[in-house]
């Protein structure tokens, strides 16, 4: 079954629909009866047949309704309005990813086949691009196909979006995450997913992170929105991350087991910072990977601006505040020159690191607060922020090829930040059409009107 | 270059004697006077027969002694009285909504009737006026001159157009002062009420007098070039008709002719000569062909 809708492609352009006043202004101080003109002898007219009110009233108001169609044509056609056509499906619906069907015993193909001819109606279709359907015929005619390196999330997404499945979804995939490419989709519906292990010996579990954080105890908010942050990290990319949460009062180094060490602490000075760090640090087996600051001190209001993020395209935010940077290392006789990721339009640092031994030392002056920056209330924040904390590229590797859970997969459904991809079609030459026959109704019924009457 | 004058440059000029005398000078340069020949006519000189003159105009004892045709010509030995007649009820305000600006049926009588005048005080006879609307009635006895010609026209600007043409009984004193032998000129658009203005002609006529019948009417009237619904509004009546302007123009141009044609008939039975007048029209053309078909009809 097909659903058809309506969308824009410019929605701003809709403010053209202000026109309309247009018409409708002229109509309302234009209410004539009819044209007056004075003759000299009405009986030249007397026996012509004479026409009620409501006839020239029927005629202005089709005149109306004519002038208000061409200029909601107009805005229509500037904001480019085209069909979106959504295919509605009623049987079930299987999908396989690749990576499945290259590891797939024959046993498993037959189950899957049988389970399609027993259900009429139901589709079995490859996770890859142009959607091959699956049968004993495709199989048949095509090798294994290798697609290891395909990313199944925007596939699976553009299908859930673009075809209305009225049935049950499955997704047949192997738990390597790595299918799943590196970002989190948010789908549009719930699927089943049947992940199988593959016949062949699973990849070594990912590295155990643990994190610390460590929060004053005005930030709690902060720190509920950085632990939803590791949450999905964990459900997603690390399923061995841990973290726990201390107070800054009661935190000391060193530091054990410490890879990330998250700050939200307010800096009082320089000194107090400094006299945090162990005095022979950087020291072996107790300094962190990644020591990250998080906005010190708060900061007065500033004028509100959008940052790119350099190396996550697309993606950029809203920053309403920023403090001053948290310097305790600047000066520290360790440290080497700040490296600044991410500034500002005023070239003020947002985001800056610099790497003391194995240490990263990263500042982020801004807050993990709405208030300060809507960074924290976007799809892809989790993503860079892991980003940011993992820097090696072996790293990415070695995560993206941990298991997954079915427990992970599911319940995720939150509407996609992604554009819509159902198939779209322009409107703009039958509104284009519909514009010039309504111009010559309006000719037409224009020139049999009457004018103001005098 | 044309040879008339745009009505709607003389609509702009607010002088009336100005005008009058503009479009009578432009038009009677290069006419020929007038010489007519006839009982009182003074003889004043013979000239060669050219084809299209009456043969009743040959000197018949001339040709016997000098074996060519001659005609005779005089000058006219005594002046006429002419009494201009204007109708002044409202039907006489309608104009052509076509040509904004442009005078309308009431105003182009006027100076109409002020060039007129203007040629017959010229020529020396005697002009007089009579406006009739509703319950008004505006009259300048006939005489000549100059100075009798000034009064006229200030007494033709002070004349309005208003109500209906009135019965004859109301004028009856007035009619009978027309009824002397002289030339009455009626300017008017013919539209009346019931017959009152047939009753008015049948009357002057009645008498030796000569009526001339001029007979005003404006280009959207004749063409109906109305678009879409109109309210027609009768300016005399108050009365309003709605009609779709393309259903009513049949109706409108059949019910034009049939009165004209009534028109036509009556005053062909009484012997009075009709001339029908564009408004849109250069006055001074409408004069020139009107003098011209006179000239030869005498």
């Amino acid at each position: 079954m097909t659903q058809a809708g309506l969308s824009l492609v410019n929605p701003g352009a809709m403010w053209a629909l202000l026109s309309l006043l247009i018409p409708l202004l002229i109509h309302l101080f234009n209410r004539s009866r009819g044209r007056l003109v004075k003759i000299g002898h009405i009986d030249l007219v007397r026996r012509a047949k004479q026409l009620q009110v409501t006839e020239v009233r029927l005629s202005q108001w089709l005149l109306l309704a004519t002038r208000l169609g061409i200029f909601a044509l107009l805005a229509l056609l500037l904001a480019g309005l085209s069909s979106s056509t959504i295919t509605t499906r009623q049987h079930t619906a299987i999908y396989l990813s690749p990576a499945w069907l290259e590891n797939a015993t024959q046993q498993d193909l037959n189950g899957i086949l049988e389970r399609s001819k027993a259900e009429p109606g139901s589709t079995i279709q490859l996770l890859a691009p142009g959607f091959p359907a699956i049968d004993e015929g495709w199989l048949a005619g095509h090798e294994t196909p290798s697609f290891e390196s395909t990313n199944i999330w925007p596939l699976l997404l553009e299908k859930l979006e673009s075809e209305n499945h009225a049935g049950p979804v499955e997704v047949h995939a192997t738990d390597f995450a790595g299918q799943f490419g590196r970002h989190r989709p948010a789908l549009p519906r719930p699927v089943n997913w049947k992940l199988s292990h593959p016949a062949k010996p699973s990849m070594t579990n990912s590295q155990p992170y643990h994190a610390v954080v460590v929060y004053q105890s005005d930030r709690i908010a902060e720190l509920k929105r950085l632990e939803n942050v590791f949450t999905v990290i964990k459900e997603y990319r690390l399923p061995a991350l841990t973290w726990e949460s201390v107070a800054a009062d009661s935190f000391s180094f060193p530091c054990a087991d410490c890879d990330w060490l998250i700050r939200m602490v307010n800096e009082t000075s320089d000194e107090e910072w400094r006299g945090e760090w162990p005095a022979e640090w950087p020291g072996p087996g107790q300094t962190p990977l990644v020591v990250l600051t998080i906005a010190g001190q708060a900061s007065n209001e500033r004028d509100f601006e959008y940052i790119d993020v350099p190396f996550y395209p697309w993606s950029r935010f809203g920053l309403q505040q920023i403090s001053e940077p948290a310097d305790g290392l600047t000066q520290h006789e360790l440290g080497n020159e700040w490296q600044v990721l991410v500034k500002t339009g005023q070239h003020e640092p947002l985001l800056q690191q610099q790497r003391i031994g194995n240490t990263r030392l990263i500042q982020f002056n801004s807050r993990l607060d709405p208030a300060w920056n809507s960074l924290v209330q976007q799809a892809e924040f989790p993503e860079l922020f892991l980003q940011l904390l993992l820097d090696e590229d072996r790293e990415m590797e070695r995560f993206a090829e941990a298991r997954i859970s079915v427990d992970a997969l599911q319940g995720h459904h939150a509407p996609p930040p992604f554009e819509t991809r159902a198939e779209k079609q322009a409107l703009h030459r039958w509104l284009a059409l519909s514009l010039v026959l309504l111009w010559i109704l309006e000719r037409w019924l224009s020139e049999r009107r009457p004018r103001a009457s005098r | 270059m044309e040879r008339f004058i745009d009505p709607l440059t003389l609509a702009r000029v607010k002088d009336l004697p100005l005008i009058a005398r503009t479009v009578a000078d432009g038009f009677l340069y290069g006419l020929q006077q007038s010489h007519q020949r006839g009982v009182g006519i003074e003889f004043s000189q013979y000239r060669a027969y050219e084809p299209g003159d009456p043969l009743g105009h040959i000197d018949w004892k001339l040709f016997a002694r000098s074996d060519r045709y001659f005609v005779r010509e005089a000058d006219r030995e005594s002046e006429i009285t002419i009494w201009f007649v204007l109708d002044a009820s409202a039907s006489m305000q309608m104009a052509s909504e076509s040509k904004p600006g442009s005078w309308n049926k009431f105003e182009y009588a006027r100076h109409l009737l002020a060039t007129l005048s203007y040629i017959g005080q010229m020529q020396g006879d005697h002009v007089g006026l009579l406006a009739l609307g509703g319950n008004h009635q505006w009259m300048v006895p006939a005489a000549s001159g100059e100075r009798h010609w000034h009064r006229l026209l200030k007494q033709l600007t002070a004349v309005h157009s208003t109500a209906s043409f009135p019965s004859t009984t109301a004028v009856e004193s007035a009619i009978k002062r027309l009824q002397k032998p002289g030339l009455v000129i009626i300017i008017s658009d013919f539209y009346q009420l019931s017959d009152e203005l047939n009753e008015f002609i049948k009357q002057v006529s009645a008498g030796h007098t000569e009526v001339v019948a001029m007979q005003l009417q404006c280009q959207d009237e004749l063409t109906f070039s109305y678009k879409g619904a109109i309210r027609f509004e009768d300016l005399e009546t108050g009365e309003q008709v709605l009609v779709s302007s393309a259903a009513a123009r049949k109706t409108w141009l059949d019910a034009l002719a049939s009165h004209q044609r009534e028109l036509e008939s009556f005053l062909q039975k009484s012997r009075i000569g009709l001339t029908s007048i564009n408004i849109n029209e250069p006055m001074d053309r409408a004069l020139y062909n009107f003098l011209v078909s006179r000239q030869r009809a005498l």
